[in-house]
């Protein structure tokens, strides 16, 4: 589309703001009044539209200048309340990063809650340690500090604000606990981010008035975009913004610690961007609803680069709280807090409406036409048909229990596959389950197998193999194909060996 | 009917198949909502159909194994503070015990509730509290 010609300068809206008679909406207002007045008329009426938006933003945290101790120290490792911070800069620079985990709590706290509680004004542990230098003899130290203490706070967040974001379910057969939460297996549950509607990216999704230098609602207080984002991928719908503030003026009442489950933690971060209604495009855009933000569902269950899509979705189906997977109804989680994302673009509008906040013309614009790339590998992934050189030893469920003891004897391995009429995998004996039938009295193979055999496929990279057989505990895993056909059996050993050849 | 279990597996008993003993032997419909296994200790909520003496006889075969169970009642109340209304728990529910309003703030519906407790973790503010079982 053709940026429309500029009715409204950004100047003028400014000076409405000043004069107290500026007109703001949020984004949630937005597309009924377009839709009952159409987008010139709106466009002449609207000035600002509000955004907003409360969601786990995990490229999130903050840079800290603690200030010079007398003897000074040169921090060449630094903790707040035993969370490292990255101190690879000056002497008393640290980055304090939401994901980080505490050295002694784990997964119950992060660097996303030393941020909270700076921001609350509690005092957190300083902990550094140093090797000393001429002029920094300094070699430990063991404080306690608050944010009022600190020369600088400043939250500097490298990705924020995603644009949308394809929501996640689970087709395994047990939970798994990801960044989006966890999720049931069978495909049980879908959980999703992002506030659609009130999403600020999507109200300007050409990006012509968001850019470099333009001010923002951040933490609760006022902030600026200081460029794209990390991943920012306006080519395929899901850009990025990088943003900064400080975080002296912010509220807790934006900023939470935050734990995903057996994931790790990260930074609930509430961001409102107001979008000057220059023009009918600009209306129109800021007139977008869910139900025109299409989203996929993703499987999660596969836990490589490109998980497979299990459907389209749209942000106005995601939050009925039901989206229908394979003909069955399957409740829906939001991650993003709608009503702290409306409470925003509510505080935005407030604060033009009552001339705080006035608006900024871009600096410079963000890039409009890049994609995100994947990681350039520098050989391919091996996967575990690469690797396995296990002996596979296959019986029939019919075969007795007395025989398959000597077959696994006779053949010097560890278990047997069992393997029915059509060459499927249907179970696997262990010297265990040998032990189990001599126990019960048990005859065949069939009755004392365990028929969950924990499998890897053909195509399986090593690592994900390389999981399975830590977390069940076993040494080896058949790999098989689509239809289950056994295919060989990859150990410990044939992975344990590829890696030892890997070059870092 | 349908009734709700806490089950503890003490450290001795936690590598024996004893679910699905159960389950063979008892015939029931068991649906396990939540487990947590590890060598030292194991967890589960389970959805038990049947009718009582069905019921019943599940749990005792269970405690006769050493198991220590527990039937849930809506009767515990769980404290929320500090929610932020973000509705990572109302997938997570198995009775449906929690939606989202008309507001779009989380909303608790403790009639319905059997603390199972399978929200509390889930919670991303840990704003979920629940007096232990």
């Amino acid at each position: 589309m053709a940026p429309a010609r500029a009715r409204k300068t950004i100047q003028e809206i400014n000076q409405k703001i000043r004069d107290g008679d500026v007109v703001v909406l949020t984004a949630e207002e937005m597309p009924d009044l377009v839709q009952e007045k159409g987008a010139a008329k709106a466009a002449e009426e609207v000035d600002v539209v509000t955004t907003g938006t409360f969601g786990a933003m995990c490229s999130s945290g903050a840079w800290l200048n603690f200030g010079h101790s007398d003897p000074p120290i040169k921090m060449k490792r630094v903790w707040l309340n035993d969370v490292e911070a990255y101190t690879g800069v000056a002497a008393v620079d640290a980055y304090i990063g939401a994901t980080q985990l505490s050295e002694t709590q784990g997964f119950d706290y992060g660097g996303g809650h030393v941020i909270e509680d700076l921001v609350r004004g509690h005092s957190v542990a300083l902990r550094a340690e140093a090797y000393g230098t001429d002029c920094y003899p300094r070699t430990h130290l063991d404080i306690e500090i608050a944010l009022e203490d600190l020369n600088q706070a400043v939250m500097l967040n490298p990705r924020n604000a995603y644009q949308r974001y394809n929501a996640a379910t689970n087709s395994r057969d047990e939970t798994i606990y990801t960044y989006m939460g966890a999720l049931l297996p069978g495909m049980r549950n879908v959980t999703f981010s992002g506030s659609g509607v009130l999403s600020p990216l999507c109200n300007d999704p050409e990006y012509r008035t968001i850019g470099l230098g333009t001010r923002i609602f951040l933490g609760g207080a006022q902030g600026y975009v200081i460029g794209p984002g990390t991943q920012h991928s306006p080519a395929t719908g899901f850009g990025t913004l990088m943003v900064r503030g400080e975080l002296r003026e912010m509220s807790p009442d934006y900023l939470r610690g935050a734990t995903f489950e057996r994931y790790g933690t990260t930074l609930y971060v509430g961001i409102g961007i107001p979008i000057p209604i220059l023009d009918e495009g600009l209306a129109l855009s800021t007139a977008v609803t869910d139900e025109q933000i299409k989203v996929k569902i993703l499987d999660y269950g596969v836990p490589r680069r490109d998980r497979p899509t299990v459907r389209e979705t749209n942000y106005a189906e995601l939050r009925s709280g039901q989206v229908t997977i394979n003909g069955r109804e399957v409740p829906v989680s939001p991650l993003s807090s709608f009503k702290i994302s409306r409470k925003i673009a509510d505080v935005l509008k407030g604060w033009v409406a009552g001339g705080q906040f006035t608006l900024t013309e871009p600096v410079e614009s963000l890039p409009r036409d890049i994609q995100f790339r994947p990681m350039k590998s520098r050989a391919p992934v091996p996967f575990v048909e690469d690797v396995a050189t296990g002996k596979v030893v296959t019986v029939p469920p019919n075969m007795s229990v007395e025989e398959a003891a000597k077959r696994l004897t006779l053949e010097e391995v560890n278990n047997l596959l069992i393997q029915d009429e059509e060459g499927s995998l249907v179970g696997i004996l262990t010297s265990w389950d040998i032990a189990k039938a001599v126990a019960t009295g048990a005859r065949l193979v069939g009755e004392v197998m365990t028929q969950k055999v924990i499998i890897a496929h053909k195509g399986e990279p090593i690592d994900l193999a390389a999981r399975k057989l830590e977390k069940h505990g076993i040494s080896a895993l058949p790999i098989v194909d689509s239809r289950r056909k056994i295919l060989g059996m990859v150990s410990d050993e044939d992975i344990a060996r590829f890696v030892g050849r890997r070059r870092w | 009917m349908v009734t709700y279990f806490h089950l503890e597996f003490p450290r001795e008993i936690v590598t024996k198949p004893i679910m699905s003993d159960a389950i063979r032997k008892t015939s029931a419909s068991i649906n396990i909502l939540r487990a947590r296994i590890d060598e030292t200790h194991g967890e589960i909520v389970a959805e038990v159909t049947g009718d009582r003496s069905e019921v019943d006889r599940i749990a005792g075969y269970l405690r006769d194994r050493g198991v220590i169970v527990q039937e849930l009642s809506g009767s515990v109340s769980v404290r929320v503070d500090g929610c932020t209304h973000c509705g990572a728990c109302v997938s997570i529910c198995p009775v449906k015990a929690i939606s989202i309003g008309r507001d779009f703030e989380v909303v608790f519906d403790a009639s319905k509730c059997i603390s199972c407790r399978v929200c509390i973790p889930v919670c991303p503010v840990r704003a979920i509290q629940a007096p232990p079982l």
